[in-house]
């Protein structure tokens, strides 16, 4: 249904894509943040604090009987470890339990925020995607199958701010399916299928890369996937009709071959 | 038995038993395995050097991230843990040794030689290249170049060896700490390293018989050819639907629960190095405990947490999310406690407390970046790349930072001499620069992806400077191995302690502490460490060798006098070292050599039985009927072997491989039966706090551990059919192995699979199960028994009932013969036609094994039953009692296994 869904996207569609505010790439990007604000701050103090101790209680001063490596003090107010004790807790529970339930709300505020977002990444609600893509990976290359039955092993060519939805599984071994500028990831494993989906804010080229190891080739497991401009592909859909694999074939064909000559090297806003 | 040597000659390190002899053993092995590991990761650093890679092939690579992963998490950083806990944890509870110390120096020599299998798989043409996780079915023969089929079965084999030495060593350590703890010594005083082992051989126990499980399975596909993970069909190799999210399944519910058996030893050991270095005890100390008791309770819940990609649903990512999140709380408890133990303190920066605060910052850092990936939608874009890299060496390696702290701690301790503190420190200086220089990076350029030696060309800076960091960091361990290596010859002497605030009773012996550890008896009746006489060892007169550090000797009690024990045994690395030579022959075995060195190797067993039992207990009928009875025995087998392959074209064309897995299986059943005769003395603890297993021996403790993991073993196996025939759909299952067009070849499918055979064998184990409750009534009954007019002793009737039990077993097993001939050969349902055949086989399989087992146990039963051992006044039945545990133990799997794989 790829030429349909791009056209209703021009048309009372453009709703439906609309309610998709947020990318996953937006989505790992807020998210990310957040982390990275609050996980640096609360290392920065928890670290600090316990060099500070670290420091403030450090001691050295000889044993006086040259036997240990300090003096060993009973004396004063703190209760210290002995030699054939049996053991018991120092002082301090309160404060544990302080710090404890502190750390145990920061983390659970994070996750429930963060499980929003998953709910929202999982869930797309009742928007269908604008194009479906089935990914079948294989040592060591992806085949696709696009919705109106044409089929490559070559690069994925896909609109520009469409939401893109990806059905993923695979031939021989397990892969996994990532295209990391845009954020979509998901498992290859035979005899199951997978799902995520995509949506580019910046047309351009990107990378299908292979996350897990699936043998020799693994390494160069690799592909470009290409985003091509909404004016491209809409272009595209009123010279040839998409529902058709062959004339579809032709366009890509021929956009594959003008995009390694250059001609969208100034309309791509991501390069390698 | 045999005496100990002193430590200066090569055979007391070959011979002996004693856990602090064991531990250093373990605690050097596991360095050199460290070295291996550690040399691996060299290469990747330098095939990372660039973009595109160095040095290395794609497959080259593939195998070095592979066994850089398992030498470092199986043969290095477990085993170095388990180094200190040999030596430290008797000493810390107060026992002379490990409750079974032949035993343990088995799992030492099973550890070495696995390890000795796992570094020879790279000489096999290539060692495993799947990874350590090993998904499917990449790890299968279908999809593993042939050059490496060979290496990567022994890197399997190597891993089941492996399991073994954790299995023995993980019911060691629990019998051990239940029963043997010093008088006054509740389970909640013992010390905090202890208490880390205890929990962790509690995770190691369940969690590495899921893996076993798991593994087994996996050899069955490699050994049998059957098709758990792939189809071998005519057109080549097809993955099944099910084996590739089975594994993950399997892999990861022992996956997870590893992080922390990897961690917990570490983070006992720091938590006391902090409390003697900060001169205080540690804060919440129950909480701690409880903390770490819960995070090995819920590690068994959490495992999905590496599978949120795969095609689980939303409903169970959000509980193992939860899950998940819940189980880092327990870790905040336990840093906080450390960081305010340190509060008002007396903190001395020496060696290893600088490492305790370094590994404290590394997995301060670790733990942060892992609640990152408890988000999953972070988690999302994490998988596959460097972020969960360098996540999991902050954690993994922090627990090898405080370790290394834990040498230097205990280093005094272990040799009787002060290592020198200036390089200690200078150690622990270029080990923490090289450490953060070698994984901070990573976090930065964490897009990189895992197992990948493409990147983009802006990382390259980063990639280099990990580089740089990595050689530094192993640079430093070389100071360490100086400064430990020469420091045994320095004069820097210590006596009992030289740390202020030591608490724990490994402080309170001399350094190294002498063969039985204690000068006396210890105990903790009186509220602190005392040690009581030993009676009768000095005439049961009171003694007063008060040791330093305010530890008072001398009690009213006086403790019960010693017995003999022995230290020194040369059987443990015999039966290992059986397990080299098997596991080495059975990975280049082709399928239809595969049962052959094994099949071979029963008789020999019960020809062994009989001369080592003449040897032992004096000549007897029995034996001589033992020995008889192998040679027929192995002339039947030899005329199967030649019905089967044609016995000279075999032996023309058997490779290597046969032979050496043939003299490995024999050389096992010989030194298995001298392994069973020999009498090592190991006296019951006495006098000892043993709640919550007062009542129950060391051995039959032992014996319920060990079947508490096989139970896991069994349920894995259950738990994987029940997986795979959901997947396949439970009714079509039938239908599925009965359909011929679902087969490649015609004649594959089955006819009908009655369920007689089944029924008939219940009613067997049954049976079988009741006469072994019998045999062991007669061996305690007082007496003889009269039947009429006829007199039977009872051990004549414990053998009947001994002999019966037998002829049940064996009952079994000649109609699962007769079953299995039918399906195999007559119906030509053979072991990888289709899935459910491979469970049907394996499974049950598995099971027939454990009867097999059983019966050559019930044959030594029965030798020593006729020369004299079990019955009477004088005699201890308690071993017929713990193989009746087994025998039941082993029926009970098969009243699971009858309905699930012959009625429903
Ligand atoms: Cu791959
Ligand atoms: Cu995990």
């Amino acid at each position: 249904m790829v030429g349909s869904g791009a056209i209703l996207t021009s048309l009372p569609g453009v709703e439906a894509v609309a309610t998709l505010s947020r990318t996953q790439v937006d989505i790992f990007s807020r998210l990310f943040l957040a982390f990275v604000v609050l996980g640096t701050t609360v290392g920065v103090v928890v670290i600090s604090y316990l060099m500070y101790n670290a420091y403030k209680y450090r001691t050295d001063a000889p044993d006086a009987d040259g036997k240990y490596d300090v003096e060993e003090e009973t004396d004063d107010d703190v209760v210290r470890p002995q030699l054939g004790e049996i053991p018991t807790s120092a002082k301090g529970g309160k404060k544990l339990f302080l710090s404890f339930g502190l750390s145990a709300v920061l983390v659970l505020g994070l996750i429930i925020y963060s499980y929003s977002l998953l709910l929202y990444v999982e869930d797309t609600g009742d928007v269908e995607p604008d194009m479906e893509v089935n990914v079948e990976g294989f040592q060591f290359a992806w085949a696709y199958e696009y919705d109106n039955g044409f089929e490559t092993t070559g690069e994925l060519v896909v609109p520009n701010e469409e939401v893109v939805g990806l059905e993923v599984s695979s031939r021989d071994v397990m892969h996994n399916f990532g295209i990391r500028g845009l954020r979509a990831k998901t498992d290859a494993m035979p005899g199951q299928t997978t799902e995520t989906w995509f949506q580019a804010d910046e047309s351009g080229e990107y990378q299908a890369i292979c996350f897990e190891l699936c043998g020799s080739g693994h390494s160069n497991m690799r592909e470009e996937v290409l985003v091509v401009p909404t004016s491209v592909w809409e272009q595209g859909q009123e010279n040839y009709n998409f529902d058709n694999p062959d004339e579809f074939e032709q366009w890509y064909d021929q956009t594959i071959d003008a995009w390694k000559n250059g001609e969208f090297d100034d309309q791509l806003e991501v390069t390698n | 038995m045999s005496d100990l040597p002193p430590r200066s000659s090569v055979k007391r390190w070959l011979v002996t038993t004693n856990h602090k002899d064991v531990g250093i053993l373990y605690l050097l092995t596991s360095v050199f395995f460290l070295v291996a590991a550690g040399v691996l990761a060299l290469l990747i650093r330098i095939q990372l050097l660039q973009s595109g890679g160095t040095i290395l092939s794609g497959v080259g690579y593939n195998q070095v991230v592979t066994a850089h992963g398992f030498i470092m998490i199986f043969w290095f950083l477990s085993p170095f843990a388990f180094g200190f806990a040999n030596y430290f944890v008797p000493l810390q509870i107060g026992a002379d040794d490990l409750a079974f110390p032949r035993l343990n120096a088995m799992s030492y020599w099973l550890y070495l030689f696995s390890g000795v299998l796992v570094l020879g798989s790279f000489f096999q043409g290539a060692t495993f290249m799947g990874g350590w996780t090993a998904y499917a079915p990449l790890n299968v023969p279908a999809y593993i170049p042939e050059f490496g089929e060979v290496g990567s079965f022994a890197t399997i084999v190597a891993l089941i060896a492996f399991v073994g030495s954790v299995t023995i060593g993980s019911v060691n350590f629990l019998t051990t700490i239940y029963r043997m703890r010093a008088k006054g010594l509740r389970m909640r005083d013992i010390p905090l390293f202890s208490i880390s082992i205890l929990v962790t051989v509690w995770m190691m126990l369940f969690a590495f018989a899921a893996y076993l499980a798991a593994l087994i399975i996996l050899s069955s596909d490699h050994l049998l050819h059957t098709s758990f993970f792939a189809l071998e069909t005519g057109s080549g190799p097809e993955a099944t639907d099910s084996g590739s999210l089975l594994w993950t399944h399997l892999f990861w519910f022992f996956g997870h629960p590893e992080v922390y058996i990897v961690f917990f030893p570490a983070l006992g050991a720091l938590a006391e190095m902090v409390q003697t270095f900060a001169g205080r005890r540690l804060v919440g100390r129950k909480w701690f405990i409880i903390s770490m008791a819960l995070v090995g309770i819920q590690s068994f819940i959490v495992w999905m947490h590496h599978m949120f990609l795969t095609s689980i649903n939303l409903e169970i990512k959000t509980v193992i999310m939860v899950t998940t999140v819940a189980i880092s709380l327990p870790f905040d408890l336990m840093v906080f406690s450390l960081i305010y133990t340190m509060i008002k303190g007396k903190i001395r920066w020496k060696t290893p407390f600088l490492f305790s605060i370094g590994s404290l910052v590394i997995f301060i850092i670790g733990g942060i970046t892992g609640v990152f990936l408890g988000a999953i939608v972070l988690d999302y874009s994490f998988r596959g790349t460097y972020w969960v890299v360098a996540h999991f060496h902050y954690v993994m390696a922090s627990s090898a930072v405080i370790l290394i702290g834990a040498v230097y701690y205990w280093y005094p301790k272990m040799t009787g001499k002060m290592y020198n503190e200036f390089l200690g420190k200078a150690h622990f200086v270029t080990s923490f620069i090289g450490f953060n220089m070698l994984y901070f990076p990573m976090f930065i350029v964490w897009e990189t992806p895992r197992r990948v030696f493409h990147y983009d060309s802006g990382f390259t800076p980063f990639h280099l400077l990990a580089t740089a960091g990595a050689f530094i960091f192993a640079g430093s361990f070389l100071i360490m191995f100086y400064n430990l290596f020469a420091s045994l010859y320095s004069d820097r002497h210590v006596d009992e302690s030289p740390w202020a605030y030591a608490s724990s009773p490994e402080w309170a012996v001399s350094s190294p502490p002498p063969l039985d550890n204690f000068p006396g008896k210890p105990s903790f009746a009186s509220g602190k460490l005392n040690f009581l006489d030993r009676a009768g060892t000095d005439g049961g007169a009171k003694s007063e060798t008060a040791t330093d550090g305010g530890v008072a000797t001398g009690d009213e009690t006086l403790a019960p006098p010693e017995e003999h024990a022995d230290h020194a045994s040369w059987w443990p690395i015999m039966v290992s070292s059986s397990v080299l030579f098997a596991g080495l022959g059975i990975s280049g075995l082709s399928v239809s050599y595969a049962v052959w060195p094994f099949a071979l190797a029963i008789p020999a067993f019960i020809g062994f039985l009989g001369v080592e039992g003449a040897r032992q207990d004096g000549f007897a009928l029995i034996h001589g009927i033992y020995v008889m009875v192998a040679f027929p025995l192995t002339v039947a087998l030899l005329i199967l072997f030649h019905l089967g392959i044609g016995i000279f074209e075999a032996v023309g064309n058997a490779s290597p491989y046969f032979w050496v897995g043939l003299i490995g299986s024999v050389w096992g059943s010989y030194t298995l039966a001298g392994f069973g005769y020999e009498s090592f003395e190991v006296p019951e603890p006495k006098m000892a706090e043993q709640w919550p297993f007062e009542s129950v021996e060391n051995t039959k403790l032992g014996m319920w551990a060990f079947i508490a993991s096989d139970i896991i073993v069994f349920g894995a196996f259950v738990g994987a059919y029940i997986f795979t025939r959901f997947e396949y759909g439970w009714e079509a299952w039938w239908h599925i192995a009965e359909d011929p067009s679902a087969h490649t070849m015609a004649g594959q499918a089955l006819e009908h699979h009655p369920v007689l055979p089944g029924l008939i064998n219940t009613y067997l184990l049954l049976a079988s199960s009741f006469t072994v409750v019998l045999a062991l009534t007669a061996a305690r009954h007082k007496g003889n028994y009269s039947l009429g007019p006829l007199t039977i002793s009872s051990r004549q009737a414990t053998l009947g009932f001994l002999g019966m039990t037998f002829m049940g077993a064996a009952g079994f097993l000649v109609n699962k013969g007769i079953e299995w001939v039918d399906l195999y050969l007559h119906q030509g349902w053979t072991f990888g036609v289709d899935v459910m055949s491979s469970t049907f086989y394996l499974t049950t399989g598995m099971h027939g094994l454990h009867v097999i087992i059983g019966m050559l146990v019930l044959l030594f039963l029965i030798a020593r039953t006729y020369t004299g051992a079990y019955v009477g006044e004088n005699e201890d039945a308690g071993t017929l009692e713990y193989f009746g545990l087994y025998w039941h133990f082993v029926d009970i799997v098969w009243l699971f296994l009858f309905p699930l794989f012959y009625i429903l």
